[in-house]
């Protein structure tokens, strides 16, 4: 049986390397999906703002000096006239004025008040803005009284650089379309070029050459997942993750390829042709992909959505992968690695089954 | 020149009727680009919080509501905080919050009151949402109830009198994208096909010039693509996108429709493989669609993002929509210009796929 698998395996691999049209089908949605997020961390860092100061009194200074250094948005100090030309220009996303007696007044809450005039395009960016007004003027220190305080309570060691974040995710797509595309092409293959025939008079067993196509897609899948990582790794996407960490990240890597090959190798017995599964294998990656929580956490989702995560293999996949990855344990690693194990159990038992089911139509 | 139109439409929509699931298919991409996205957007919204709620005084129930004003939480009252702790840890929620025993009895007093917040702090965007969240329901409920904890004022002006929320704005930005892919794909399809089955050739040995092909295949495609753009219409109205005038909405529409399905045209006809066009389709589609302004203007965006933006069409025609489905204008270049834009990709498309077939069908040394 080992002689049949290396055999299909050195075939289904070369099978990759020389074909570009199956590499570009392999490589197009991470590559996309990299592009983005690259594009998405843009659009999503902090907004412009124009700062106008009205007063010259020191609380006036200090509530500026801290609006203009917040990280939350990009100010800009600005003349009233100019801040007024720049948010008709939509050069910013609204107006910061400090009036003049700022921090002053008969009673601290009916003071003059820091203005924020905004375009509310959408709640989105608007929330951003009215979140961070607020947090920015919790750091003035000037006198206050008693009030509510947050005692805050982190599950992570620290907070993940949000790249390094969505990396991950992108590794998981990339395993899990070089799994599905590989295998599937290597199956799709034997009906395009006739060879099914034979493979159906060999005497091997159908769960070698199942097994053999399913580790060319592991191999292959692999490769690009650890060239992506190590190029994260150089980077610094990830931190500083320990060898053991690397080692376990490898097996949670293969499995999720194992696990997306014997996909590929079940969806080719139904399509057969490589126009079909091609495209097939991007939608049906992308769905799996999104419904596991895709570039979010399935904790901001809602219950049915988080529910149906729950069935996805990905989801372990990617549970585990950013535990070890980027916050240096991963609690449910076993249970991750269980569910995919079982997955590739019913991959595996499947995919004899439907390829004989389509042989012998 | 109408006949020979009316004549390659025909064909068109025969030949896809000749092949429904291929068809069907290719008209469904734009509403599983949609409900794709929208699976993306949902991951956007409101964070899911488990409120322990310790004390039943008035002071904590008006700071639940202050959490709830903020816009920020999905909040869930769960009965104890090791309950709570539980469904943080096993992804079930973002955060937990917990209002202490006493907390009303300490505001009424005048005395620092606490609250806990529990964070999966999965990374530093997410987590800074949630902090911030909390500072700004904080803030909103000392500004109510313990004014002097509050040392600077703060109010908030509004440029529309209605805020459109986070999910509808994305979907329609999501619906152009939809029609841009669905655009691609039918006009790239449609021309590509005549190549790759070899009816160029007929086409080519036909009295019609490139004019009447052109006509009929931008008609036929754009009936198809219209069909899709009508299932992705449907699921963004269903996502919450507010219908305005029926009448501009639906010329804006076709309007941009047409944009797209012309470049689709251009792109078949310079690819002349269905195999090329259809990942390539979905391809752009996506990098294209962050380049729309989907969260909000991409002025906001840097220097270069924003120029990029504005080499493609998809940048002033989101504008167009958003302009006639929320009221307002997103885009700092002019109404008139963007239309000049769109008009321009349109008319350089066409002229782009009728060049193509041109050479394609010229005579080479008295040979097709």
């Amino acid at each position: 049986m080992l002689r049949v698998v290396l055999a299909v395996l050195r075939k289904d691999l070369g099978l990759f390397w020389r074909s570009p049209a199956v590499v570009a089908v392999t490589l197009l949605p991470p590559v996309i999906l990299l592009f983005t997020l690259l594009m998405e961390s843009a659009a999503v860092g902090s907004l412009p703002v124009a700062l106008v100061s009205q007063g010259k009194t020191a609380a006036s200074r200090q509530v500026t000096d801290v609006l203009a250094t917040y990280p939350g948005f990009r100010a800009q100090r600005l003349d009233p006239a100019a801040a007024a030309r720049a948010y008709d220009r939509l050069d910013v996303a609204g107006i910061l004025t400090v009036p003049a007696d700022v921090g002053q007044g008969p009673a601290h809450g009916q003071s003059p008040a820091v203005t924020l005039t905004v375009r509310n395009f959408n709640a989105d960016f608007t929330n951003d803005l009215l979140r961070d007004l607020p947090d920015a003027l919790g750091h003035v220190a000037l006198p206050r009284s008693a009030g509510v305080a947050v005692a805050e309570r982190d599950l992570q060691p620290k907070d993940a650089d949000f790249l390094g974040f969505q990396m991950v995710a992108v590794l998981v797509l990339l395993l899990l379309q070089a799994g599905i595309v590989n295998a599937g092409m290597a199956a799709v293959h034997e009906w395009q070029s006739g060879t099914v025939k034979e493979l159906l008079l060999a005497p091997a067993p159908a769960l070698a050459l199942i097994v053999g196509k399913v580790l060319a897609g592991v191999v292959a899948a692999d490769v690009v997942g650890i060239v992506l990582g190590g190029l994260s790794l150089a980077a610094g996407f990830f931190g500083h993750p320990s060898p053991g960490a690397l080692m376990l990240s490898f097996l949670v890597m293969t499995l999720l390829a194992a696990v997306g090959s014997g996909i590929g190798v079940g969806m080719a017995s139904g399509m057969r042709s490589f126009e079909r599964l091609g495209p097939a294998s991007m939608l049906v990656s992308f769905y799996l992909f999104f419904l596991a929580g895709g570039i979010a956490a399935v904790a901001y989702l809602p219950a049915w959505l988080r529910a149906l995560a729950g069935a996805i293999p990905n989801f372990y996949g990617m549970d585990a992968l950013r535990g070890l990855l980027l916050y240096g344990a991963a609690p449910h690693l076993g249970q991750d690695v269980l569910v995919l194990a079982l997955w590739l159990v019913v991959v595996l038992g499947g995919g004899p089954w439907l390829l004989r089911r389509s042989l012998s139509r | 020149m109408l006949r020979a139109t009316i004549a390659v439409l025909r064909r068109e929509l025969w030949s896809g009727a000749a092949r429904p699931l291929g068809t069907l298919l290719a008209v469904m991409v734009p509403l599983n680009f949609l409900i794709l996205m929208a699976l993306f957007a949902l991951s956007g919204g409101r964070a899911n919080v488990a409120l322990v709620l310790q004390d039943r005084g008035p002071y904590a129930q008006r700071f639940v509501q202050a959490l709830t004003a903020s816009d920020t939480f999905a909040l869930h009252p769960v009965a104890t905080a090791k309950q709570a702790l539980a469904l943080v840890r096993g992804q079930d929620d973002v955060a937990m919050i917990v209002v202490p025993p006493g907390f009303s009895r300490q505001i009424a007093a005048g005395r620092p009151a606490r609250v806990g917040m529990t964070l999966d702090n999965l990374n530093h965007d997410f987590a800074e949402d949630a902090r911030r969240g909390l500072s700004l329901a904080v803030a909103d409920f000392e500004r109510r109830y313990a004014p002097a904890a509050q040392p600077v004022a703060w109010s908030v002006r509004l440029a529309y009198p209605r805020t459109v929320g986070f999910l509808p704005f994305l979907a329609l930005s999501i619906l152009t994208a939809a029609l841009l892919i669905g655009g691609l794909l039918q006009g790239g399809l449609g021309m590509a096909r005549e190549w790759e089955a070899g009816t160029i050739r007929e086409l080519m040995l036909s009295p019609a010039g490139a004019l009447p092909v052109l006509l009929g295949k931008l008609s036929a495609t754009f009936a198809l693509a219209l069909v899709g753009g009508l299932f992705a219409l449907s699921g963004a109205l269903l996502l919450g996108v507010p219908i305005g005038g029926v009448l501009p909405s639906a010329g804006v529409l076709l309007a941009v429709l047409l944009v797209f399905v012309s470049i689709g045209l251009a792109l078949g006809a310079l690819l002349r493989s269905e195999r090329l066009v259809l990942p390539l389709s979905f391809a752009v589609g996506l990098p294209l669609f962050f380049l729309s302004g989907p969260f909000g203007p991409m002025e906001w965006s840097s220097p270069g993002v924003l120029l990029l933006a504005r080499l493609f069409p998809i940048y002033y025609a989101n504008g167009l929509l958003q302009r006639t489905f929320f009221g307002y204008w997103p885009l700092a270049v002019p109404v008139g210009l963007a239309v000049a834009v769109l008009l321009l990709w349109t008319v350089a498309a066409l002229a782009a796929g009728g060049l193509s077939y041109r050479r394609a069908t010229a005579p080479r040394g008295g040979r097709w």
